[in-house]
Parts: C-alpha cells; structure tokens; sequence
C-alpha cells in the first residue's frame, strides 16, 4: 500500500460521508422545521376551538355567579383551564377594553374587578368585533399568542368578549425534544455513513492498490508478476489491459535481449576480424618483407644456403596469407550465400568426407571409423561437408605422437535430441581453453599450422542451422570428443 | 651465444618467421644478447615465474629486457603484460610491446598496464633492423635499471 492509494481512499471516504451527512442534515432540518410548523398549527387549531366552545360558558358563567358566586365561577374557569393545557390564562372584557376578570388574579376574587385596567389599543380593537381574532407577538417567554373571541349573545347583543392567553411553553418543550432526538438519530447515522464510505473506499481502492503495485514491479524491470484482479467493473479491466502490456512488455524485452546479445556476438567477432587485418594479415607480410631484405644481403654475400632457407620462408608466408584470405572470405560467405536446405543424410556426409581427405589421412597415418545411424537433417549439404571435414582436419592436425591416430565419427543421445561426435586420441584440450577453440583466429598451439578459422567456421554452420556445437576434453594428452547437435529433419 | 656476458633477452613471440627476423636484426649488432623464446603467453609466464620446464633459475635468467608480441596463443600478450606489471619481482622489467597491431585500443590497453614502449614491427627490414638497433642501445646500453650491478653494455 502507498501513500497516494492512501490519499485517494480517504478522499473517497471523506466525498462520501460528506454527501451522506449534507443529505441526512437537510432532511433532519427539513424533519425539525416542519414538525415545528405542524406543532404550532396543531395547537392554534385546538385554542381556537377551545376559544369558540369556551366562551359561551365562561360569559354566562360570569354573569350567573361572578356577582353572586364567585367560588362557583371560579371553579367553572379553573375546569375550563384545566382542559385546555397551553392556554394559559384568560381575561373576560367588555367592549370598551376595560378587564373584568383576569384568571391569573382568580384568587383575588370579585371585588379586585375594578383595578384590572384596559386592554392595549390592539387588544381593545379586537375585543370591539363581532368574530375571534388570532394576535400574534412577543413577550418575554417568546412567541405568544393571544385569541380574542366576542361572546354574541340572543339577538347579536355583544358586550363581552374573552382574551385567551395562549402558552407555546409546553409546544417548545415537545418540540426541543424532538429535535434532539433527530439530530442525535442524524449524527448516529453520520458516523454509520462515514465508516461506511470508508470501508467502501477500502474496497473500492484495494484492487487500485494491487495494480500501483504491479505497475512499480514492471516499472523496476520485473515483468513476470500478473495482477489478479476479480471485481468485474472497469477496474478489472484495467488489470487485464495491465497484464496483456506486462506480456508484451515481457516479448519485446526478451526479443531485445536477444537482438543485443546477437548484436554482441556480432560485434566481437568484427572487431577480431578488424584485429585481424590490423594483425594478423600484416604478419606475413612483415616476414615476406623481411626475408625479401634478407635475401638481397644473402645473394650479395653468395651465402646460397641461407637463400634457400629464405626463400621457404617467403613461400610459407604467402601461402599463409593465401590461405587466410580464402578462409575469411569462406567464413564471410556462411549465413550470408546459402544453398537451398535439402534432407541431408549425416552418414553419406561423414563419408563423404572422409573420402575427400583421403590423402592426407594416408599421409598422417590416421585411421577414420565411421560408425552408421547418424540421422538425417535439412540444410546447405556443403556447409555440413565442411563441419566433418574441418573437424576430422582438426583431429589429424592434434594428433599426439604416441599410438596409432583413430578418429571415430558417431552419435548419442543427448538431452536436446541426438548429438554427433567426432572424437580423437590426440593431444586434447585444457578445460580453460574450451570455449576458446572456437573463437575466430584463435590458435592454442603455435607449432601447429592453421589460420584458427576452421573451428570458427564448423561454429558458424552449426550455429546458421540452427544447432549447438562445443568439445568435451579431459585435458592435454587424453584427446578431444567435439560435439555437435542439429535439429532433426522431418 | 650463451658467454656469461650475453644480455639475456626474454623474446614473447609465436611467429617464428618473426622470431628469426628479430634474431638476424639482433645478431647484426654490437651488444651480445642471449635471446630466449617464449612461443606463446603461457610458456612466457612459465618462464618468468619459473614454473613447469623453466623451474630451474639455469634455464630461466631473468631478462634484461622483455619484447612482447600480442597476439598470443593461450594467454593473450595483454594477459602477460599484466601479469609481468602486477608482479613485485618483475615490474621493474623494460617490457616493450612489438607487434603488427596498430590498434588504437591495443595501445590504450598497454598503456594502462604500464608497458614501457610500444613499438609497431615496420614491413620493411631495414627500419626493422634499425628499430632493434635502438632498442638496443636504449634499453640494453643507455638505461639503467635496479639490479644493473653497474654492468652496461658497450
């Protein structure tokens, strides 16, 4: 996991809680106002019709008993009261405004009648008409609300009217409790919503996670890791694309691999080629020169057997550079001018071979055993005739002193399919120099003569068909056994 | 040849026409010079080394000078100049490249493994013979090295 993942998650997290908790706030508020709304027209609804029923029976109780019986009176308001909990209290006045009778000064009983005072302009205006009038205001306990209702006896006659006092005390109270209850619910299902969104974000962001990661392995070079990603939405899709670039990824830099080590191998063999001319084709001219030079003091001095000796020189260092030239433009054609590939049978090859160094084997006293059952292959049937030829040559060229020479040509089975070998009783080779051999103009033994182009071209013809070629030797005195595979014809 | 006042001369080379180009060019000269062959790098630091059949200081004295060819079977004639460079006994050996390379990295590699000359065998035999000349009355006549014991030549 890594910090920007890290970042996008609570982002994600934060985006959502912040919608939920947006969401769920409007709706409580919504929720709040409009039971504040509902609550408040509930209860001038009921005052007003308590207002209309209660009149009646509170003006003619005022006039039966305020007078005369003014306990009486004063239990019918306390029992009207006591039915209707927010009105708080309720004046009976006349017309002129003047209070007669105020409930809050019940106990004061009906001689405090006269000292109430009058109603304020507003309140004494209302109390003049014929229908129920609804006052809004203020007062110290917030809104208040007062209902002023005529009481329109037989006749239309109206003297008094009834000022109802009307408390949102209690409303307030039922309505702050409700409140707290549906923030307290909102702010619970803000911190439910906010784990939630974390824990999606969590989900959401774990396979992003695992690609960032995929993406910092193939970005250090690692392209074997494939992403598993099982969500089955874009992000799946984007590990599968992932995946498919990884594979590719992993093509082009094998194939680029493999380009850049053919290109290495190219170029070694270049710049021992470029050595080679600087070097080794200056070589010879250097002697014929020399013993050119040579050669005019020894005519002048008549010392004729020092000439002849020269001049074998001269001849064995043309003939050198001769044959150098021959063999590079041999090694040069190889690859580059093929014969059409034919099925070729490795048996008649050997033979063929064999056949063709006749003279110099009888010369060499070495004797060729050609065992049968080599196989066939499709290929340049010249090409392969000069890989049995130059490594019988080979064989002759490192035969040891001791014994008879024998050079068996046969075949086994190796791990990639049948191996030829061609295997002498020479003079063998350190295991230091094996690979050697087979380098351009390496030569491991200068009393030997050659050019070191032969096993460089077997390596070459093998290598163009397709095969592996390479000697297996204990080391000096015990003879060499080189080897070659190719694949099989059909 | 081998008076006990020949130089004795270890001479890295697996031509052998070269090897006798070299010995004519030397025999042509004042100074006696007791010339030793090493045919490729291996039997080179077998001598120096005085390993396998130069085991015995008889066969093996140590070289006034050493010339050294590069392209060397076995051990390449870079391998050996390290070799001789990197060796507390034999650093102070004049090793003088002579070769027919006149490769640019050839002669950037023996630079930095310290050879002391780098010489390129000339085609004809006259200037070959001349070069030998100075090398030596150089290197065997006018320098002076650790271990002379105040012998020079001529």
């Amino acid at each position: 996991m890594n910090a920007g993942v890290r970042s996008l998650r609570t982002r994600l997290a934060v985006v959502l809680a912040t919608i939920v908790a947006v969401v769920l706030l409007a709706n409580a508020a919504w929720l709040v106002l409009s039971a504040r709304q509902r609550l408040r027209g509930r209860l001038e609804t009921s005052a007003s019709l308590f207002a209309s029923l209660a009149t009646g029976p509170v003006c003619s109780a005022y006039d039966a008993y305020f007078e005369s019986g003014y306990f009486k009176f004063r239990q019918v308001v306390r029992d009207l009261l006591a039915t209707a909990a927010d009105v708080t209290r309720l004046e009976i006045v006349d017309v002129e405004g003047r209070v007669l009778f105020d409930s809050a000064r019940l106990d004061d009983g009906a001689s405090g009648g006269a000292s109430l005072g009058r109603l304020d302009p507003v309140r004494r205006e209302a109390a003049r008409r014929l229908e129920p009038t609804t006052l809004r205001g203020r007062n110290a306990e917030g809104d208040s609300l007062d209902i002023v209702t005529p009481w329109v006896e037989d006749w239309g006659r109206h003297r008094l009217s009834v000022v109802y006092h009307v408390s949102y005390g209690k409303l307030n109270a039922e309505y702050r409790r409700y409140a707290r209850a549906t923030l307290a619910l909102t702010a619970v299902s803000i911190v439910l919503a906010a784990l939630f969104g974390l824990a999606l974000a969590r989900r959401l962001t774990r396979p992003l996670a695992r690609l960032t990661d995929g993406a910092r392995e193939i970005a250090q070079g690692r392209f074997g890791g494939r992403l598993d990603v099982r969500t089955g939405d874009e992000l799946q899709t984007v590990a599968e694309a992932f995946n498919e670039m990884a594979a590719r990824l992993q093509t082009t830099r094998a194939e680029r691999e493999r380009l850049i080590g053919e290109l290495e191998r190219r170029n070694a063999e270049l710049e021992r080629f470029t050595y080679t001319v600087s070097h080794d084709l200056r070589s010879p001219l250097v002697t014929v020169r020399g013993f050119v030079d040579l050669l005019e003091k020894d005519v002048a001095a008549a010392a004729s057997e020092r000439a002849a000796a020269d001049f074998a020189r001269i001849r064995g260092a043309t003939s050198t550079m001769e044959k150098l030239l021959r063999e590079l433009l041999e090694l040069s054609r190889v690859g580059r001018v093929m014969n059409p590939p034919e099925r070729v049978s490795l048996d008649e090859l050997a033979q063929q071979a064999t056949a063709l160094l006749h003279e110099r084997l009888r010369a060499a006293h070495v004797r060729v055993d050609v065992q049968p059952g080599l196989g066939f292959v499709l290929g340049d049937r010249t090409r392969l005739l000069e890989v049995f030829q130059n490594l019988i040559e080979n064989a002759v060229k490192f035969r040891s002193g001791q014994g008879e020479p024998v050079v068996e040509v046969g075949s086994r089975l190796g791990p990639d399919g049948p191996v030829v070998t061609v295997r002498d009783n020479g003079v063998g080779i350190d295991p230091r120099y094996h690979d050697r051999v087979f380098a351009l103009f390496e030569r491991l033994d200068p009393r030997v003569e050659g050019t070191g182009v032969g096993l460089a071209l077997v390596k070459r013809i093998v290598e163009v068909h397709g095969g592996r070629v390479w000697v297996e030797s204990e080391g000096a005195g015990q003879g060499s056994t080189f080897c070659f595979s190719l694949p099989a014809a059909p | 040849m081998s008076e006990p006042e020949d130089l004795p001369v270890l001479l890295i080379e697996d031509n052998p026409d070269h090897v006798e180009l070299i010995r004519r060019a030397f025999s042509d000269r004042e100074t006696p010079v007791a010339l030793s062959v090493a045919r490729h790098g291996e039997e080179a630091l077998d001598y120096l080394f005085r390993r396998g059949e130069y085991r015995d200081p008889g066969r093996s004295p140590r070289p006034r000078l050493i010339l050294l060819d590069l392209r060397l079977p076995r051990v390449d004639g870079l391998e050996v100049l390290g070799e001789i460079k990197s060796s507390p006994e034999l650093r102070a050996i004049p090793t003088v490249v002579l070769t027919t390379s006149e490769s640019e990295h050839d002669m950037t590699r023996a630079c930095a493994l310290h050879a002391n000359s780098y010489l390129v065998k000339p085609v004809e035999f006259d200037r070959f013979e001349a070069l030998i000349g100075s090398l030596e009355s150089y290197w065997l006549g006018l320098n002076r090295q650790p271990g002379d014991g105040g012998r020079r030549a001529v």
